[in-house]
């Protein structure tokens, strides 16, 4: 009876192309070793290489401190509380940035994507607005906000997490199946119940990914603001260790950064493939 | 890093035009939070004074309590007293200068620090460049253009016969100033403390004091405030400005106060800090220096106009 | 002898048993001056309840199109239905239908559970009802006890079954399918076809089920309505009075239907011009 649900599954992917960015299939039937081991032996790999190759005078360790030494710097960092302080502000902005995105990019790309004039009117300049690298905001928004505070950076992580969020939104809601709308319709759900049982639930994925790439960028964009205007976030750190002429500490700081981005992004993969176990691109079982 | 810096450099006379024209359209008046007052500030040993003053208790003292913010460049920190979430900060003399041209109201109010030799020109130790004279069709890294530091050392170099449009300038972050030096990006390079000390024997000053031109120790760096903002809050200017010069002549006298200072809001090491020569410290708002480095700074081209010292400091 | 009886009339003609379907000058043009494209010329007819009438004709001859007119997915351009009496004019309460895409009818995110009863629950019936109406309907497509499996876990024959039950579970006045095994193989196509016969006697619920395979449509219906090509029009109306309940093997080796079937294929092959 299986036989087919592959049929089924592939004629749907070619119909309706999976929102971009969205996971690849599951990694079933990888081993752990192949799905972790082998990419941390390729990390090892690489930190030893650049061991060996500061340690021997390849590239001058004054400037690129060995491994060993960053991670000495590391050990010491975060024993000390003010990395941490650090890092919450920049999540805290971070935090505050991303609602605010989720609060103005949902609802804006749900509408934009359900009404035809708006998608019209509006479609291309978004499409113009994205590719706006939102850095370059940052001196405006510095004048705007001063430099203090989590504004700034909150409002850093808006810029960058809102433009993906919208359009993820908005061509979400534009993908629903027109059947599966009919369906809807067929069964008396008036717009209200169509939009809350069918439009939502399909744009679904299209707004994880969203959320997925807005949250990374907005983080970016959040450790990027203190990193280039100061302030409380880890960014400024990293400047200020910069600043004292301790190299080894500025690599510390950004392997940390590093560390609490990969969380982010697996945290978010994690909660989107738990929350999207229905989408043809993660269905693991098929009986 | 670096791109990101030299993006917001080049922007930033712009940006500080646009800043008047915001803020006039969009008053922000959060600046009266009593006696809680914000100083920005930018994590270099040369801003020690406040904190100096801060740990001997002179803000308390004052009826002050001083919330110290930390910032990455100068020319950020006079948008924030722009906008009034800084009530004092720290800049430049360039950059204040260059701000009250663009018309921006800010008035200067005391002596960040002046310069004590923190700040040289130096050369590879083993390389070719030995005086001045060999500068000539060099490559120098910067880390500020159009600033009283280049002023000083193209005066120099005229000085010494080197034609100053032989010389290419680079602006290079600070902080990678002397990884572009030792890994032979640029000929010559700009090294502050800690650089000088970090880079050990491996440097050698060219021009070790490249402030000279404008008198003995030069002022460099100014703490500035908002006009409007004193001229409603003179006592607190007032209050303030007792307790960070009583900071200030402590940090000039007490080596060791400084030392744990900077340790409370940098990373240098304190052994580094211990041999590292520190900027000078005085409540001397030093205006004659000002006027020169001015005057220096306009007769290159890097300013548009002269600015007087009645227009530039405050007077209550 | 089909051709004896009214063709508009539906089976045994009773005054009493006024039509739970009727369809009145009904056509549909796409598009406005020279664009225009006429795709249901004028159809009349109309179903009695209890009447299993399978609607058959040539690709592309706008049988969807009528479809969705009858569940007021589409205004028509001319003329009207009628569900149980009403105009049709948006989805009608009395109706439910059956898409021959099932795996984008379904809701991937919902259980099987849950597809049956999401119109209910979105119609405020109490949730035990919803319970009821579920566990019968899963009961008669032959998927008790499936509530809590996702569509996408069963085959396609399964999940047909499942929109099956959706629409018996809704309990409608008509029940509408759209092509609704064009994409099963063939022998989950026999199942269903089975399964909807049976169900239709059950439960004496009226069926208008639209095909392109003639063996199905003669198999299935008490009456096969065949349509021409586009601008479409009824070619003809035939009678099928095969017995019942009928057998997959038995049925279609019955001269009768043997006979029915090829006049139904002559009837679409040879196209005469409309007049």
């Amino acid at each position: 009876m299986g036989a087919d649900v592959p049929v089924h599954g592939s004629a749907q992917v070619a119909q309706k192309p999976l929102p971009s960015g969205v996971a690849p299939r599951s990694k079933a039937g990888l081993t752990w070793w192949q799905r972790v081991g082998e990419p941390a032996l390729v990390v090892l790999c690489v930190i030893g290489a650049w061991e060996l190759l500061t340690r021997t005078g390849v590239l001058p360790a004054k400037d690129l401190p060995p491994a060993t030494v960053i991670g000495a710097a590391f050990i010491g960092d975060i024993q000390q509380s003010r990395v941490w302080e650090a890092l919450g502000a920049t999540l805290t902005s971070w935090a505050v940035g991303l609602a605010g995105s989720i609060l103005v990019g949902i609802p804006a790309g749900l509408l934009l994507g359900s009404s035809q004039l708006a998608y019209r009117l509006f479609q291309p300049s978004l499409e113009f607005v994205r590719t706006i690298p939102s850095i370059a905001a940052l001196p405006l928004l510095i004048l705007l906000l001063g430099t203090r505070g989590y504004q700034l950076a909150a409002a850093m992580t808006f810029l960058g997490a809102v433009w993906p969020i919208m359009i993820q939104t908005m061509y979400g809601v534009r993908d629903v199946d027109p059947t599966t709308m009919d369906a809807g319709r067929a069964y008396g759900l008036g717009p209200f119940q169509l939009f809350i049982r069918i439009v939502l639930p399909s744009a679904f994925p299209y707004i994880a990914t969203g959320l997925r790439l807005g949250a990374v960028v907005g983080l970016l964009l959040s450790v990027a603001a203190s990193l280039i205007a100061g302030g409380t976030g880890i960014g400024f750190l990293i400047v200020n260790a910069s600043f004292s002429g301790v190299p080894e500490l500025v690599y510390a700081r950004i392997v940390l950064t590093g560390i609490v981005g990969l969380g982010v992004t697996l945290t978010l993969v994690a909660i989107e493939s738990r929350l999207l176990f229905w989408h043809a691109s993660r269905r693991r079982t098929v009986t | 890093m670096n791109k990101l810096w030299l993006a917001l450099m080049k922007g930033r006379a712009f940006a500080l035009g646009v800043a008047f024209a915001l803020l006039a359209a969009f008053p922000n008046s959060d600046a009266n939070a009593d006696d809680h007052v914000v100083f920005g500030t930018v994590p270099i040993a040369g801003t020690a004074a406040a904190w100096v003053g801060n740990e001997a208790g002179y803000f308390k003292e004052a009826g002050i309590e001083l919330e110290i913010a930390d910032a990455v460049q100068f020319a950020n920190i006079v948008a924030d007293v722009m906008a009034g979430t800084y009530q004092f900060g720290t800049v430049s003399v360039g950059t204040a200068a260059q701000a009250i041209i663009e018309g921006l109201p800010i008035k200067i109010v005391a002596n960040t620090y002046h310069s004590a030799g923190e700040q040289k020109l130096m050369v590879l130790s083993n390389g070719p460049i030995k005086t001045i004279a060999d500068l000539k069709g060099k490559h120098i890294g910067l880390g500020g253009l159009n600033n009283n530091f280049q002023a000083g050392i193209i005066s120099q170099m005229k000085e010494a016969g080197v034609d100053p449009s032989t010389v290419t300038f680079t602006l290079i972050s600070p902080p990678d100033l002397p990884a572009s030096l030792r890994n032979g990006v640029v000929d010559a390079a700009q090294v502050n403390e800690p650089g000088i000390v970090g880079a050990g024997t491996d440097f050698t000053p060219v021009i070790a004091e490249p402030f000279k031109p404008f008198g003995e120790r030069p002022c460099n760096n100014y703490v500035i405030v908002r006009a409007d903002w004193a001229e409603q809050n003179p006592e607190i200017v007032k209050r303030f400005l007792t307790a960070y010069n009583k900071g200030a002549e402590l940090a000039a006298s007490d080596k060791e106060a400084v030392i744990r200072a900077v340790m409370s809001f940098s990373e240098i090491p304190k052994e580094t800090l211990e041999k590292m020569t520190m900027p000078g410290f005085g409540s001397d708002l030093r205006q004659d220096s000002f006027q020169a480095t001015i005057q220096g700074m306009y007769d290159l081209g890097f300013l548009k106009r002269l600015v007087t010292v009645e227009e530039a400091f405050w007077s209550p | 002898m089909s051709e004896r009886r009214d063709p508009i009339a539906p089976a045994g003609g009773d005054v009493a048993n006024a039509p739970v379907l009727e369809v009145r000058n009904l056509g549909v043009t796409y598009g406005s001056g020279s664009d225009a494209v006429v795709a249901i010329r004028e159809l009349s007819f109309s179903i009695a309840p209890g009447e299993f009438v399978c609607i058959v004709g040539p690709s592309g001859c706008g049988k969807t199109t009528l479809l969705k007119s009858i569940a007021g997915l589409l205004r028509p351009t001319r003329g009207d239905a009628y569900v149980a009496g009403k105009r049709v004019d948006g989805p009608p309460k009395d109706l439910a239908l059956v898409f021959q895409e099932y795996t984008r009818s379904l809701l991937p995110w919902l259980t099987v559970g849950d597809n049956v009863t999401f119109p209910l629950a979105a119609r405020k019936v109490p949730k035990s009802e919803q319970l009821a109406r579920r566990k019968a309907a899963l009961a008669q497509v032959g998927l008790p006890g499936f509530d809590d499996k996702y569509p996408w876990q069963l085959s396609g024959g399964m999940q047909q079954r499942v929109a099956i039950a959706r629409a018996l579970a809704y309990e409608p006045a008509v029940l509408l399918m759209d092509e609704p095994f064009a994409s099963l193989d063939a022998q989950s196509r026999a199942d269903l076809e089975d399964l909807v016969l049976k169900v239709q006697r059950d439960t004496g619920l009226t069926v208008v089920f639209v095909t392109h395979d003639i063996d199905e449509s003669v198999y299935e219906a008490d009456r096969v309505i065949v349509l021409t090509q586009r601008p479409t029009a009824i070619r003809q109306i035939l009678a099928v009075d095969l017995p019942k309940p009928r057998d997959q093997i038995t049925t279609k080796a019955l001269p009768e239907f043997v006979r029915l079937r090829t006049e139904v294929l002559k009837l679409i092959k040879n196209e005469p011009t409309v007049d």
